[in-house]
This record gives structure tokens, sequence and C-alpha cells, in this order.
């Protein structure tokens, strides 16, 4: 009792964004450049601090509330209506979690770098905290604001660490989502002008407004294609497979496991709530890229050569899941979205150590490095391939079954034909995994330069064992996560029921009231022409009030 | 035991599953630092454990009245999300507690048998923690309350079976043979969820409990969601697709024969005797539904038997004596699934079958094992022959399971056989004499190919080289070999006609589906002497053709086969080329397209759009000369148009 | 001091202001020499301070005046910048002819 006392005004959010950052200068204007160890070391301390902060929030959350919580409220460019406003609530709980949960073991899994470790530790702990703000964010400008500083030090991660053929990656990360982010600067800057009373970013505010359709529309679309290109949606993903293959693994664990959630939370927070008549009508064309993503990117996973490449195009599979579990728009479908993010988040990045350990070994993640056989001489390493591998094949037990499961049972409920097709990435999970693991480990050692590796040392097991052993808790009680997300999704799945009823693709006047005991603030229901005009005057009052 | 008592014990069964979970995770984490015969003890040790659980909770069980023999008990919620509600509990009833026996019991025997078998492998104790896992999978198969645990235990029973298969890794072909497997289990598992999913968008749940009342209620007995014909016959069928694929029924079977690049005990226990039984599990569980609809069970039962034919002719072109065997177990097979697809009195005979079959099969592989551990793995039988006076324990052990297999009294494949056959026959659905017919037929294939391996293989000239030393096995090989012949031997009891222990024993689980009870009557006295002949006539063709085959003759039967035809019926039918051909071949150039496509079309579109915009960049560069005092120029005729258009339009508005 | 009390005239000032931008604008453009163009810029930049200060005081709003001393301070800022970057220049090349800084073009 006296800690949720003591937690219920506690600033998490501001804690989990600026201890790392804070961590960051600190570490990077103290700790001489030549002693990147001692960063090393620090850095790993401080996002540890900052995983005992997640602890402390998930045991303070308050399982039964579907409302933002430590709500954190502050003006900062009142002639513009933005505030610093934080807030967690269900979707946005776990993807803090993983956050803090993958960073220290990203710090931990990299001490064998040796070009400008401080610099490498400072730039991931600073990327540790603007992700949070990512998550923490419930005012649309903080939000791009964070969104945005996530692009510099991945760009430098990738662009300075990364392999070979780095810097074109670099630059194709950038570009791609920096074109995202284009499309959604302008979708948050309208948005926040074309709302109901004076302009505010705040979603909670924003929210209220029931936008005309046509506004809807094109709202909807910016945000939604600026998010798309995060997640990546087939065919917005060519951007992908270059960042993983030639980013460091701690730049793939990162991509996999967080920067491509920022993308589906954009979609969860923003996209449907906001413009949900918009979002309604986007269903069969969002939930249709879903599945294409789901089958096409297993199918071109398959001819993959390189294991990280490899396993880029099953994420992108995998993440296929998750848009069209969101898209469903059930409550066990965006459940099961948010948790297959969790479950992606896992095991993918597992996976992405697990080919960091070879490649740090060997200098390669072809699969013609390995060459087979690599078994018998890490059999640790290989057993524990092996189950992330099942894993990510979405072996039931384990954490991705329960996600898969989730968004194809509340996709089927809508949409049968495109669940069943959903469906046959089971199969195809199956095939891609488990041949590359044959053509990693099977069969005899052909690779002479294989022959004397040693098996996974204490560090590193000490990096991929608290994964796996959330991979398998995940996977037989994830009762204890699902309760935590169900009220958050659970309103904003009826929210989006109440606001679209009755509208049939047509424009119907908007409902006066709201059972959800939220107050909605629409004026006496203007018919559509008058609702253009009024559309109008806004536009020219608003570009009046910026300009002087 | 008090009522009381009882259900407190059968609260516990969960702990049968966690024994063996517990012992696998032990022994696959210690891996090698667990030393030999440790390793063994602990996985062996565990699983008889469980087994005395189990006979525990059976007996705790049989203490209740036979109309409260369905106890039903939840440990935990265990995916809550929204409207998708899945429950981990489990449901011990006479079905799941015959399961759980035929599972810890078996495994136990076959557990002790690899204690010799794989003994001095390096990676001794992994195989037992696999194998462990196997048995806690298969538990938590038949232990689940709704059909969402069920498919856990399905998937892991596969994902165990692939693990074993390739277990000797360093061999590309065992590892092939494991995907394969796994592979063809997951087209299966497609179809299996794909029916869930049906199941839930119509009932509302996985539960046994509310499907199943849905399913009655649309028989029109009892409260719930009625289930629309079509939709019950989709999801029967689908279930189907999950079956084939797990139990190696026409058209999913082809994994099955490969799987016998698994250590022999594996074969016996996974690809005999218990997991590839969990499509029979699962159609006996899910009977309400199959109720529903004639067609399903109609296309089930041929599906089954036909099958059963099928096979039994693969296996008489084999040579190898576990490929034999493999395409025995798919034979067999089809005639459970034959079983449980026509219902009534089948799901009994089908039932009875798998615990039948489970001791039989188990015996006669576990015979072929121990042949392949004294010949250092040959099991061609062109190099076999005359080994009944080296191995007499063996020989005589397999010479048991082999009459027991062809339907010869009073072993016990002969009474379940002819349970299933008598069930097929007498059944009220018309096509029920057809299916009786062809397996007819396919028990007088079954006897021959039996006896023919027997022949080929113990009796008649040695045909082996002077190289192989055979020997007998040691005791820790022919006991559990013991064990599983007694059982075969005595298992007939169960369900003797007049008698039926079993019947009345299911009749909990089935009720009014499971049919009536078989009387002694001049019927089935006809029909089990139908059985036994075309038993016994398959038995003395196969010794009038092969019992002294000479060693010349044994080799060049490998010169006399003939192509074309002969050849193709020899290869299984090819099925394997027509995979290649007809699925993998062209799947791969999908994914080679696709692959381009991917690099070529969508990449360099998008980069080429890049590229344009870059393009554009340089020509507009031009105009950035470097020059000061053209930027300085440019700048203040800006300024000035500006100013100008401010002074033009009076300055107003600004 | 009663030039203190009543507002002159501003449009003296303005024209002074003007013809002095104007020198500054045209020197800036034909003139070469960096530190002349430099000179120039500040030419324009007093301009603008003598028409900010005469507003200021026709007007009696002090925004004027405070506004310059914001000029003020931005415009050393800038010509300390201008002069360090100036004086590199001049070290590598001896010359200080803003014709040939043209090495920073796209």
């Amino acid at each position: 009792m006296t800690l949720a006392a003591a937690s219920s005004d506690m600033p998490f959010v501001t804690l989990l964004v600026f201890i790392p950052i804070v961590g960051a200068v600190l570490i990077g204007l103290l700790v001489p450049s030549r002693r990147g160890d001692l960063a090393h070391v620090l850095g790993v301390g401080v996002s540890l601090l900052n995983l005992a902060i997640v602890i402390w929030l998930l045991v303070a959350f308050d399982a039964d509330s579907a409302k933002f919580q430590f709500v954190e409220r502050s003006s900062w460019i009142p002639e513009l209506g933005i505030g610093y406003l934080m807030g967690v609530d269900g979707v946005s709980l776990f993807l803090l979690a993983l956050t803090g949960f993958l960073f220290p073991l990203m710090l931990l899994g990299s001490y064998h770098i040796r070009r400008r470790l401080k610099h490498f530790t400072v730039l991931v702990l600073f990327l540790e905290g603007v992700q949070m703000g990512v998550f923490g964010a419930t005012d649309l400008f903080l939000f791009f604001i964070f969104w945005e500083l996530t692009l510099v030090p991945v760009y430098f991660l990738i662009g300075y660490w990364g392999g070979p053929d780095r810097i074109r990656a670099a630059v194709k990360f950038f570009i791609f989502t920096a074109l995202g982010s284009a499309f959604l600067l302008a979708a948050i800057v309208a948005t926040g002008f074309l709302a109901d009373g004076p302009v505010s970013f705040n979603i909670n505010e924003i929210i209220k407004t029931d936008f005309p359709l046509w506004t809807q529309r094109i709202l909807f679309w910016g945000f939604t294609i600026g998010f798309l290109f995060k997640v990546p949606v087939v065919p917005f993903h060519s951007w992908l497979p270059d960042a993983h293959t030639e980013a460091p693994t701690a730049g793939s664990a990162d991509l996999a496991g967080v920067l491509l959630k920022i993308g589906v939370f954009g979609l969860i927070r923003f996209s449907i709530p906001l413009f949900p008549r918009a979002a309604v009508e986007a269903v069969p064309i969002l939930i249709a890229l879903g599945v294409v993503g789901i089958v096409y990117a297993a199918l071109v996973a398959m001819r993959q050569d390189d294991a990280k490449r490899l396993i880029a195009y099953t994420s992108i599979s995998h993440m296929g899941f998750v848009v069209m579990g969101l898209f469903a728009l059930t409550t066990t479908g965006v459940q099961g979205s948010i948790f297959q993010m969790l479950a992606h988040g896992l095991t993918t990045a597992g996976l992405f150590f697990l080919v960091g350990f070879f490649y740090d070994r060997r200098h390669s993640h072809e699969i013609a490095a390995f060459g087979g056989g690599v078994r018998t001489v890490m059999p640790v390493y290989a057993g524990v391939f092996l189950f992330m591998a099942f894993a990510s094949a979405g072996l039931p037990g384990l954490t991705n079954f329960v996600g898969e499961a989730l968004t194809l049972f509340g996709t089927f409920v809508g949409h049968r034909w495109f669940a069943i097709v959903a469906a046959t990435g089971v199969i195809l999970a199956g095939i891609y995994m488990l041949w590359l693991y044959q053509r990693l480990f099977n069969g005899e050692l052909t690779v002479e330069e294989n022959r004397g590796l040693k098996d996974l040392n204490a560090r590193e097991l000490a990096v991929i064992v608290p994964i796996a052993v959330l991979v398998l808790a995940l996977g037989i009680y994830p009762k204890w996560v699902l309760e935590r997300i169900e009220p958050s999704v659970d309103r904003i799945v009826t929210e989006v029921e109440r606001k679209t009823e009755g509208t049939d693709q047509e424009y119907v006047q908007p409902e006066q009231t709201s059972p959800g005991g939220i107050e909605v603030e629409t004026a006496p229901a203007p018919s559509e022409a008058e609702h253009d005009e009024a559309e109008d005057e806004a536009l020219s009052g608003t570009g009046g009030e910026v300009s002087p | 035991m008090s009522k009381e008592a009882a259900e407190n014990i059968l609260e516990l069964a969960w702990i049968v599953p966690l024994i063996c979970l517990v012992s696998a995770g032990v022994l696959t984490t210690l891996g090698r630092k667990l030393k030999e015969p440790w390793g063994g003890v602990v996985g062996v040790g565990a699983v008889g454990v469980a087994f005395l659980v189990t006979v525990v909770v059976f007996a705790a069980l049989l203490s209740l009245p036979a109309d409260q023999r369905v106890f039903e008990h939840v440990l935990f919620e265990w995916i809550p999300a929204g409207g998708f509600r899945i429950e981990a509990g489990f449901l011990v009833d006479p079905l799941s507690i015959l399961w759980m026996l035929l599972v810890t019991g078996v495994g136990f025997v076959i557990h002790v048998y690899s204690l010799g078998y794989i003994a001095g492998d390096e990676r001794y104790t992994t195989f037992f923690g696999q194998m462990n896992l196997f048995v806690a999978s298969m538990l938590i198969l038949v232990l689940g309350n709704n059909f969402l645990v069920l498919f856990v235990g399905w998937e892991l029973v596969g994902a165990c079976s692939y693990l074993l298969i390739g277990f000797w890794f360093k061999k590309i072909e065992n590892s092939s043979a494991g995907n394969k497997a796994f592979f063809a289990n997951r087209v299966g598992d497609f179809g299996f969820l794909v029916g869930l999913m049906l199941i839930f968008a119509t009932v509302g749940s996985l539960d046994f409990d509310t499907v199943f009342g849905a399913a009655y209620a649309s028989l029109g007995g009892g409260a719930g969601v009625p289930i629309a014909l079509g939709t019950a016959t989709a999801i029967c069928l689908l279930l189907l697709v999950g079956v084939t694929g797990k139990s190696a029924q026409v058209p999913l079977y082809v994994w099955l024969a490969d799987a016998m690049a698994g250590p022999t005990p594996v074969s016996a226990l996974i690809h005999a005797a218990t997991m590839v039984t969990a499509g029979v599990y699962l159609i006996s569980r899910a009977h309400p539904l199959f109720a529903l609809s004639e067609v399903s069970r109609a296309i089930v039962t041929f599906v089954g038997i036909g099958t059963a034919f099928y096979a039994a002719t693969i296996a008489l072109g084999q040579y190898r004596v576990k490929r034999v065997l493999a395409y025995s177990t798919i034979s067999q097979l089809g005639y459970m699934i034959a079983a449980v697809g026509i219902g009534g009195a089948g799901y009994a005979a089908g039932v009875f079958h798998v615990i039948s079959h489970g001791f039989f099969k188990a015996l006669l592989f576990l015979g072929a094992g121990s042949l392949m551990h004294a010949m250092h793995g040959e099991e061609d039988m062109r190099r076999l022959g005359g080994l009944r006076k080296v191995m007499p324990w063996t020989a005589g052990l397999f010479l048991v399971g082999g009459l027991s297999i062809s339907g010869i009294i009073p072993f016990s494949g002969f009474w379940s056989k002819d349970a299933i056959l008598g069930a097929l026959y007498e059944s009220p659905e018309s096509w029920g004499k057809i299916a009786w017919g062809i397996g007819l037929a396919a028990a007088f294939l079954t006897a021959l190919y039996m006896f023919r391996t027997y022949f080929l293989t113990f009796t008649g000239d040695r045909s082996w080289g002077d190289e192989a030393h055979p020997h007998e096995s040691p005791w820790v090989m022919v006991i559990p070999m013991l064990v599983l012949a007694v059982g075969t031997t005595l298992w007939g009891l169960a369900d003797l006609p007049g008698s039926q222990w079993l019947h009345g024993f299911l009749e909990p689980t089935f009720g009014v589906f499971g049919g009536e009870a078989e009387r002694w009557t001049g019927e089935v006295v006809l029909l089990l002497t139908a059985g036994l002949l075309v038993g016994v006539l398959g038995v003395a063709t196969a010794y009038a053709v092969w019992s002294r085959a000479t060693r010349e003759r044994r080799i060049s039967f490998g010169e006399r086969i003939p192509a074309g035809a002969g050849m193709f019926w020899r290869k299984a039918y090819d099925v394997d080329a027509a995979l290649e051909y007809g699925v993998r071949r062209p799947g791969w150039e999908l994914t080679g397209v696709l692959a381009t496509v991917d690099e070529d079309a969508i990449d360099r579109t998008v980069m080429g759009i890049g590229g344009g915009a870059k393009r554009a960049g340089r020509q507009l560069a031009r105009l950035q000369n470097g020059s000061v005092r053209v930027y300085a120029s440019v700048f203040l005729g800006g300024v000035v148009l500006i100013a100008a258009y401010v002074i033009v339009r009076g300055g107003a508005g600004l | 001091m009663e030039f203190l009390q009543t507002p002159p005239d501003p449009d003296a000032y303005i024209v002074l202001a003007v013809f002095l931008f104007s020198i500054g604008a045209v020197g800036f453009l034909v003139r070469r020499n960096a530190i002349v163009m430099f000179m120039c810029i500040e030419l324009m930049l007093n301009a603008v301070n003598l028409s900010l200060v005469s507003f200021g005081r026709a007007l009696s709003d002090l925004s004027g005046q405070i506004l310059v001393f914001f000029v003020l301070v931005v415009a050393a800022a800038e010509v300390m910048v201008g002069l360090a970057i100036l004086v590199a220049i001049f070290r590598r090349r001896a010359r200080a002819s803003a014709d040939d800084m043209s090495s920073l073009k796209g």
C-alpha cells in the first residue's frame, strides 16, 4: 500500500526518458574517450537503473484502469497548444517495459565493440531515452519530436558501427523514415489546428473532435502512411532488410525489438482513435496489406542467403500479423496485436543477438559462413537458437503463439478469408525457420574455420537467457500482460464502435452524447456543406494566427 | 475410496505432465554435464513415476460411479483477451485416462529399452530430455479441456518428433526427414487451426463443454448455439486435415516413412504407439461435432480405410524392416481413423485398437531396433535372414507382434481389428459394408507383408556378410519387449465380445454416440471367422513364398525388380518425386521470383524514386554556384519584389 | 532640452538611413574584397538601426531602441565569427576576394 501511495504521483515517464538521456550526457562529458570500457559499464548501469524504474512502473500500474496513469502535464509552448504531456496506459505500458528490458541487454551484448565504445554507449542511451518518450508522449507534437529524434542515433549506429555496406543502408533507412515523417508532420499540424476549440496537440482534447469524413480520410492516411513506413508494411519495407543486415547487433535488436513498434504504436494511439470513421473504412485495405506482408515476406525470406537478412524478412512477416490483428478492430485482435509486438520484440531481438554472437566470432552472418554442423562445436548456442527459432515459428507454449493466435482469432470473426490466408504464415514460418536451422547447424561441419569455435560465454548467456526465460514465461502465463492491456484496448475499440455506429461508408451526423462518460463538444450537427465551409474558415483562420 | 478422496486425487492429474516437463527441462539444461547412467535414470525414473501416478489417478477414476467419471478442473486462466478467453484446464475421463496410461506405460517400457539402445551416445542425456518432453507434450494433448490446450500438445508433439527424428543431426538426411515431418504436420496444423477459428467464430468458445453443448443443441438436445450443417461439415473436414497430418493419413502421410531416420525407440514411441494416434484421439474427442455431419463421417471413414489399404500395398514392396513397419503403422492408423469415423461401436473399437496397436507395434519396432542393434544398423531384408538362431528372444517376440498385427487369435490384434471390421459391417450407414470389404482386403495384405518381413529376416539362409556378428540384445532391451508381448497377448481380454469392458468403460465419454455393446451372435461369429481366415491366409501365403528364401534368391530380389510399374510400386508410388516436382520445385521457383521482385522491382522502384529526386536536386544545385555576390543579388531582388508586392497591395492586411 | 520633449520629424533620419542602406547594398554587390563587403553589411545594419531609433522616437515607443541593442549585439557577434573565418581563409589563400570563395557550392 505504501508503495502504491508513493508511486501514484511518480513522474515515471519523465524518469524513464531522462535517466538515460542525462546518463548519456554525463558519460559523454565526463568519461574520456579512451575509457570506452568505463563508459560501457556506466551505460549498462544507467540502463539497469531504468529497468528498475520500469519494473516499479509495472508493479505500480493499476491493471483495471483504462485511463492514462502517471499523467504529467506541463505547459511548453502554450501559444501553439503544445504541452509536455506524458502518461502510461495499457497500450504503452509493455512497450515501455520492452524498451527498458532490451536496452541493458543490447549494451551488455556490445562489450566487444572496439571502435569508440564510449560514443556507442552514449548513442544507445540517448536512443533509449527518446524511445521511452515516443511511447510516453500524449501530445502529438511531443510525440513527433521524440519520433524524429530516434532517427539520429539509429542513423549513426548503422552508419558508423555497421557492416561493409553501412552507409547506403543508413541513408536508405533515414530517407525512408524521414519520408514517412513528412506525411506524419503535415498530418499532425493539420490535426492540431483543425480540431475543435483552441489549437491543441493534446490527444485527450483532439479525440473529442468528430472530424468531417473527408478531413478524417486525409488526416488518417497522412498519419497512417507515416506509420506504415516504420512498421514496415509491404511495399514500404525495402529499407528494413538493408538496415538490419548492416546494423551492428545492438542496432538490429533495437530495430526489431523497439523501433518497428513505434509505427504500430502510432496507429493504435493516433490513427485509429482520432479518425475512427476513416479507420473503419480503411480496414479492408490495411488488413489486406498485413496479410500480403505475412505471406510475401515469408516467401521472400526463404530465398535469403544471409541469416540476418532472412530474419529481417521474418520480422516483416510477423509485423504483418500485428497490423492485421490491429485492424480487425476487435478487442481480441488488438490485444493480440500488442502482445504480438512484445513477442516479436523478444524473439526477433533474441535471434539477432544470436546471429550477432556468431558474427563476433566469424565476422560474417552469411548462411554459407555457418555452412552446417555448427551444432557439433557450439551445442549450447545451437540449443538456444533452436528455442528461439521455434518461438519465432509460433510454437505453442512460447510467446509468439499467443500473439499469433489472438490476432488470427480476432481477425477471423470479421474477416474470414484474410485470417485463413494469414494462417498459411504458420506453415511458412515453420518451413523457413527450420530450414534455416538445418543450413546453419545440422549435418557435418564443413567450414574449417568453424572447427575451433567456442560455445557461448557467460556474458552472452547473460544476454540471451533473460530473453529466453521471458519468451517461455509469457507463453505460459500471458494473462498478467493481457489483463493489463485489456481495459485500454477495450476502451479504444468501444469508442471506435460508438463513433462509427450507423455510419455505412457515408457520412452521417455525429452523435451528441457519449455513453462512455467523455464529453463531446460538438456543436449542433451541421450539414455536410456547412461542415466544409467551417473547415475552410478554420484553415484560413489558423493561417492568420501562425504568420505574424 | 471415498468420492472426495478420489476427486482430490483427480485434481492432481496435472502433476503427471509436470513431472515429465520438469525432468525434460532439467535434462536438456544440464545436457552433457549429467553423465551417462544418471541422465537415463532421471529420464526413465520420471516417466516411471508419471506412470505410477497415472495408475493412481486411474484407480481414483474407477472408484467413482460410472456417470461421474468425467472430471474437469481449471488450473488458471491462460489467454484472456476480449471475447477470447482460454483456460488452462484439464479433463480426466475414460478416454483421456486410457491415453495417459498408454503414453506413460508404453512410454516407460520404451524408455527402459532406450537405456540399452542409446547407451554410449554422446547426446545420451539430451535424448532422454527430449523423450520426456515428448511424453509431457502428449499428456498435455490428451488432458486439455479445450481445443486450444489440445492444440498446444498437438504442436509440441510435432516439435518433439522433429527433434528426435533429427537426433543424429550429423547426417543431413536425418535432419531433412525431421523437417519433412514438421512441414507436413504444419500443413495439417494449418487446417486444424482454421477449424478452431471456425469453431470459435461459430460457438464463441473453444471449451469442449461449450462446443459439444452446441453440438448437442443442434442435434435437438440441451441448450447452446446450434451449429449449421454446412459449418459442422466444414469444421469436421478442417479437423480431418489436422488428423491426416498428425496421424499420417492420405494425403499427408508422406512424412512418416522418412521419420524412421530417428533412433528406433523414437519410432516405436512417437511414430507408432502414441503421437500418431493423436488424430484418433481428436476425432473421438470431437465426436459430437462429427455426429452432426454424415458427409464428413463418410469422408473420414474412407480416408481411413483407403489409407489402410493403400499403405498396406506399399508395405508389401519395401525391403527395409523399419519402412515396412512405418507403412504398416500408416495402414493400422487408417483402421482406427475409419473406426472413429463411422462412429457408433466404432469409437470404442478405434480406442481398443489404438492401445492394442500401441502394444504390438511398439513391440515390433523394438524388435527391429534390437535387430539393428545386433547388425550395426543393417535393416535391409535382402541382407538379413536366418537370424532366429542367433537372436531367439528377439525372433520369438517379433513373431508374437507379427501374429498380433496379422489378426491371429488369441492376440489382441485379432480382437481389436475385428472389432473395427465388425463396427464397419454392422454400422447403420449404408457405406459401412464397402469400407468393411476394403478393410478385409487390407487385413489380408497386413498378414502378408508382416510375415514376409518375418520370414525374410528371421528364417531361411543367412545373407549377411562375415563382418557382421549378430548377437542377442542385452536384457535391458529384451525385458521391455517381453512386457509388451505380454501386453499384446492379454489386452484382447479388455473388450471381448459379450463382456466388452472397454466399451462400457468409455460410455461416460461417448454416451449415446457409443453404440450398443456387442453380443455373441451368429453374425459376430461369422465376422470373426472371416477376419481370422483372412489373416491365416495371409500368413500361409507368406510362408509358402518367403519362408525358405536362399541367399541367392534374396539378392536376386534386388535385380528382379522390374522397371516401370514394379519400380513405381517399390518406390511407394513415387510420391516423393511427385512432391518434388509438384510442390517443392514450383514453390522454390515462386520464392525465387518473389525474391527477385523484391530486390529488383520494389527496391529499385523505391530507390529509383530516390534517384530521381537526387538528379533533380543536382540540376537545382547548379544555382548554388558558391558566389556570394550572386546570392546577395538574388536575395536583394527577392526583398525588392516582396516589398513591391506589399506596397502595391497597399500594405493593408499584413 | 526642448528637442527631447517634442518628437522631431523623422523624415530626415529616414532619408539618411535609406542612403546608408543603399550605399551598403550596392557596395556589397560590387566590391570583391571580403573585408569591404563586411563593412557594407555593417553599414546596412546601422542604417536599419538608425531607422529603428528614429521611428521609436517618433512613435514614443521604446521597442525600437531596445531592438537596436539586439541588433548591435548580433552584429558584433557576427563580425567576430565572420572575421575569424576571413582570417582563416586569408591564411590559406593570402587573398580576400569573395569571388574566390566558391568551394561550398552544391
